[in-house]
């Protein structure tokens, strides 16, 4: 018998005023598994992302090892989020904020984790220190991932964390996900880069206009062929296998 | 006045602004609002004649000196002038995010300076002008010159926070002056007895601002821990400019540095994270402090005796983090993406805000108090910080008033 999905969505739909959003998403992501999003700007990746990290919850749509969004906080105790907006106030240094997660998320031990793994994506001692404002774009979205990575989840829900990073970094991001396979947890991240989610990805889900269905390839030119066609596609999609 | 300016631009965004048209308590607080600037000025124009009224029952010429409430009106217009306008934003334009192009901006902005100038120090200036004899126009090239002198001087922030502190004393004198006249009908220091030369009668009505001797347990609230505070912020606040490594940048940056790695590395994070705020509203926090200073500086003055010098110190410390506890500390989406619910968070907040007040006071009752307000008052923070999860559902800022008023009542009872 195959393991249960890690998460799972069932026609998870959230929409906005003007009728843009997601509608009818049905997905799973396995342990040891990295699933990619791939879609244009504003086809709903992020959306989607908020709605499968609960923001709002959506009862009886979403499961992360068999607990659903009533169950917010075993929800949550689960989930390590990369939001889009993810940075940090102007005034808060990385180190400071990193304490304050160690101390609201309980978590204890976290600190030393975030020092590691702010070493490992290059961030100075220094750049710990200071307060965001003075650190360049890369550098706080560093941070950002540094703190991410340093909770303990069983699944991660990353929206574009190759966003401002260099090749240097971006390698390192790669080997992190790659750790994060072999330990067995869950990641779905959501990009615009077809590349990097051909090579690091174990499948490929294509968002477009709301819909989420699979992209039965790897090749990234047939993703971008399918991406940039202009046919619009009416298919209910199926679970992910 | 700063709160009289807050009180302008909170009309205006209520009047105009499109994302508040929904809110319910809208008329009212337009109401109470404008009812606070008018009855402002109202006050202010009443001083300003009474003055006159008094000059005259003595045989002076309210022509000859005119001086200090038309100097009151242009530090008004002055302060109203030297409002900081966020680029790019409209202040007049009902929607707040149409994209307008930069010139319509400038005139909106020029337009803001200009009616926010008028509001503040318009009738006091031309009452002052008024009542000494002159026409009404002669006030327009006085507050023009205001205008043009606060626009001129607005990127440079140091002559803020003196003019915050001459305005906070004239307002400590005019509030004083307030209260003596309506309680006791009383004249004032004019007729303060054994004054003979006409000049020591008027010029006693404002005491010389250098020289002036402070009352001596202020000079020492200025002289110990809040001034070594204040200067590590200036440092950080210094540092908040660089963004060059210190290994590239000059030596001068080396001591600012090491500052900052000093608050980051607070073990406690949120009490780090309020002082971290607190240096963001550094410029805030200042000038409401040397207002305060001077508005204590100032009711002594008038009514000839000291000030409560307790529970000044107490509020004048307070008031130095009030930009922190009168706001709710911004917390990254990345930390509160993974709350259930948000109060954990504004618990911690809280208490940090709490402890980071408490360790500024903490030197000042040490040195300062008498055992018993001392013991009262970190008595008070303690109750804060130990009730911090009911109080953090409170607004903040009514929160935070409602901490500096029974604190200085305490300080006022031990």
């Amino acid at each position: 018998m195959a393991d249960p999905p890690v998460l799972e969505a069932v026609d998870l739909t959230r929409l906005y005023p003007d009728g843009t959003g997601v509608r009818g998403v049905r997905l799973r992501v396995y342990a040891g598994e990295i699933a990619a999003l791939v879609g244009p700007n504003g086809a709903g990746k992020t959306t989607l992302l908020e709605a499968l990290a609960g923001r709002p919850p959506q009862p009886g749509r979403v499961r992360l090892l068999g607990t659903g969004h009533d169950r917010r906080r075993a929800f949550l105790k689960r989930l390590a989020y990369l939001p889009e907006a993810r940075a940090l106030p102007p005034f808060l240094a990385g180190r400071t904020a990193a304490r304050l997660a160690e101390d609201l998320w309980q978590q204890p031990g976290l600190y030393p984790r975030f020092l590691q793994e702010a070493a490992r994506l290059g961030l100075a001692e220094a750049d710990l220190d200071r307060p965001a404002r003075v650190l360049s774009q890369g550098t706080r979205e560093k941070l950002a991932l540094a703190l991410v990575f340093s909770r303990e989840a069983r699944l991660y829900l990353l929206d574009e964390p190759e966003a401002h990073l260099d090749p240097i970094v971006r390698n390192v991001l790669e080997n992190r996900l790659d750790e994060l396979r072999a330990a067995g947890k869950a990641v779905l991240f959501a990009t615009h880069d077809v590349y990097l989610a051909a090579r690091l990805a174990d499948r490929i889900l294509l968002v477009k206009n709301g819909r989420v269905r699979p992209a039965g390839t790897k090749d990234p030119e047939a993703i971008l062929a399918v991406l940039t066609g202009g046919k619009e596609d009416e298919r209910d999609p199926g679970p992910s296998a | 006045m700063s709160g009289a300016i807050r009180s302008l631009f909170l009309l205006h965004r209520l009047g105009w602004r499109e994302r508040v048209r929904a809110d319910p308590w809208r008329g009212f607080s337009i109401f109470l609002v404008a009812t606070l600037l008018l009855s402002f000025q109202a006050l202010t124009v009443w001083s300003i004649a009474r003055y006159d009224q008094l000059l005259k029952a003595h045989g002076l010429s309210p022509a000859a000196y005119a001086g200090p409430p038309l100097g009151y009106g242009l530090l008004l217009a002055f302060g109203g002038a030297s409002i900081r306008y966020t680029e790019g934003v409209s202040r007049f334009w009902i929607l707040e995010t149409a994209p307008l192009p930069r010139w319509l901006l400038r005139i909106d902005q020029l337009f803001s300076g200009l009616l926010a100038t008028l509001a503040l120090g318009g009738a006091p200036v031309l009452a002052a002008l008024i009542l000494a004899g002159d026409p009404w126009w002669a006030g327009l090239p006085w507050l023009a010159a205001a205008f043009l002198l606060a626009k001129g001087l607005q990127p440079y922030a140091l002559p803020g926070y003196l003019i915050q502190g001459v305005l906070g004393y004239l307002m400590g004198w005019l509030s004083a002056f307030l209260i003596r006249t309506l309680v006791t009908e009383g004249w004032g220091p004019l007729l303060y007895p054994g004054l003979e030369d006409a000049d020591r009668k008027v010029w006693a009505l404002l005491a010389p601002l250098s020289g002036y001797p402070l009352p001596a347990p202020l000079q020492r609230a200025l002289a110990l821990p809040l001034l070594p505070a204040v200067a590590l912020a200036l440092l950080l606040v210094l540092a908040a400019l660089l963004v060059e490594p210190p290994e590239s940048g000059p030596a001068a940056t080396r001591p600012a540095l090491a500052a900052w790695r000093w608050l980051a590395r607070i073990p406690r994070a949120p009490l780090a994270a309020a002082a971290a705020f607190l240096i963001e509203q550094l410029d805030q926090a200042l000038a409401r402090t040397a207002s305060l200073l001077g508005l204590v500086a100032g009711l002594d003055r008038y009514l000839g005796w000291q000030a409560p010098a307790h529970p000044s110190i107490w509020a004048i410390n307070a008031v130095f983090w009030w930009p922190v506890l009168a706001r709710r500390l911004p917390l990254p989406e990345v930390l509160t993406a993974h709350l259930d619910s948000k109060r954990e968070a504004a618990i911690r907040s809280l208490r940090g805000k709490v402890e980071a007040l408490a360790l500024t006071f903490l030197p000042l009752a040490l040195w300062l108090f008498p055992w018993k307000a001392a013991a009262l008052l970190l008595g008070w923070l303690a109750l804060w910080w130990w009730a911090a999860p009911v109080l953090a559902g409170l607004p903040p800022a009514f929160g935070a008033f409602v901490l500096i008023a029974v604190g200085g009542a305490l300080a006022a009872a031990g």
